[in-house]
């Protein structure tokens, strides 16, 4: 069954982050987008719940962008009791672009490790620092 | 010829390639057939190092690709900047059956031919040129978007 997606964040950046990782990876089905513009904590729950609701059952994946923001708690309260929700804080685009190409092959938690791992492997700095070029083997 | 994906975009090896057809196709390997980019050390090491995770990436000059071996093509993805690097290769025998054509962004004189699609005279004339040497060209961005036949767009935006 085809993992959906919900990306909740604040401002436009779920709908700019979509549409980001379209222009990547092509048109995307069974993902729907959010802001919490506006919205107090019950609404912004609702608003969760209408979307999940609108994609059907089946395991879905919350994307928020801020852990500890209002996006990412009123999503922690609806996926208690559901055993195929999860919630990923954090959200970018690689992490994005490796859910959609993924969650048609890989079962639910594999999908989400793997797409954790490539939310971090994106964070680089350049040039590296002093410690990251000294560790690196010489010669 | 058995080249995994061969892709005309100015672009060459960015988030379209790297993600989205590199995802799509899961290449071994991506070539960059570029005589700029070849010549340039610091250019050439900058590219090497965005290789997406588990692909090989090897810059070389649009000459050079006429002596990669067919099981080096296999799994393989080639990029190219125009379709005057392809006419290079068609002139040199390089000739595969299909042609990814993605980013050709919009300069001076240039007409478009779809978002990401612009070309001129010359542009056309290479195309054309590779198409009656028996490349068929396709324009498709990313995987998933609709993938449509070239000559018929050029004609239509009077090239």
């Amino acid at each position: 069954m085809t993992i959906h997606a919900l990306i909740v964040a604040h401002g436009d950046l779920a709908r700019a982050l979509l549409a980001a990782v379209e222009k990547l990876a092509g048109p995307q089905e069974g993902v729907r987008t959010l802001s919490n513009e506006g919205c107090d904590m019950e609404t912004l729950r609702a608003r969760i719940q209408q979307a999940s609701d609108e994609l059907g059952s089946g395991p879905l994946v919350v994307f928020a962008d801020l852990f500890g923001g209002s996006c990412a708690n009123a999503s922690t309260a609806l996926i208690h009791g559901r055993p195929d929700w999860r919630l990923v804080t954090g959200v970018n685009v690689p992490m994005l672009v490796n859910f959609f190409q993924n969650r048609e092959r890989l079962p639910l938690d594999e999908t989400i490790d793997l797409l954790v791992s490539r939310g971090r492997d994106g964070v680089k700095r350049f040039p590296e620092t002093e410690h990251g070029l000294a560790s690196r083997p010489t010669g | 010829m058995a080249w995994l994906l061969v892709r005309l975009d100015d672009r060459l090896l960015h988030g379209q390639v790297a993600v989205g057809w590199t995802g799509a196709l899961r290449p071994r390997q991506i070539l960059v057939a570029d005589d700029r980019l070849a010549s340039s050390g610091w250019e050439r090491e900058m590219v090497e190092a965005s290789a997406p995770e588990g692909v090989a990436v090897r810059v070389l000059k649009v000459d050079e690709v006429a002596t990669v071996q067919p099981d080096e093509q296999a799994g393989s993805f080639l990029l190219l900047r125009s379709p005057l690097e392809l006419a290079r290769l068609v002139r040199a025998g390089v000739r595969p059956p299909e042609v990814n054509v993605g980013g050709q962004h919009t300069s001076v004189g240039k007409t478009r031919l779809l978002d990401y699609i612009h070309m001129d005279a010359a542009d056309a004339a290479m195309a054309r040129e590779c198409a009656e040497a028996g490349v068929r060209l396709f324009a498709q961005d990313v995987p998933g978007n609709p993938r449509l036949e070239l000559l018929p767009l050029l004609s239509k935006a009077g090239l």
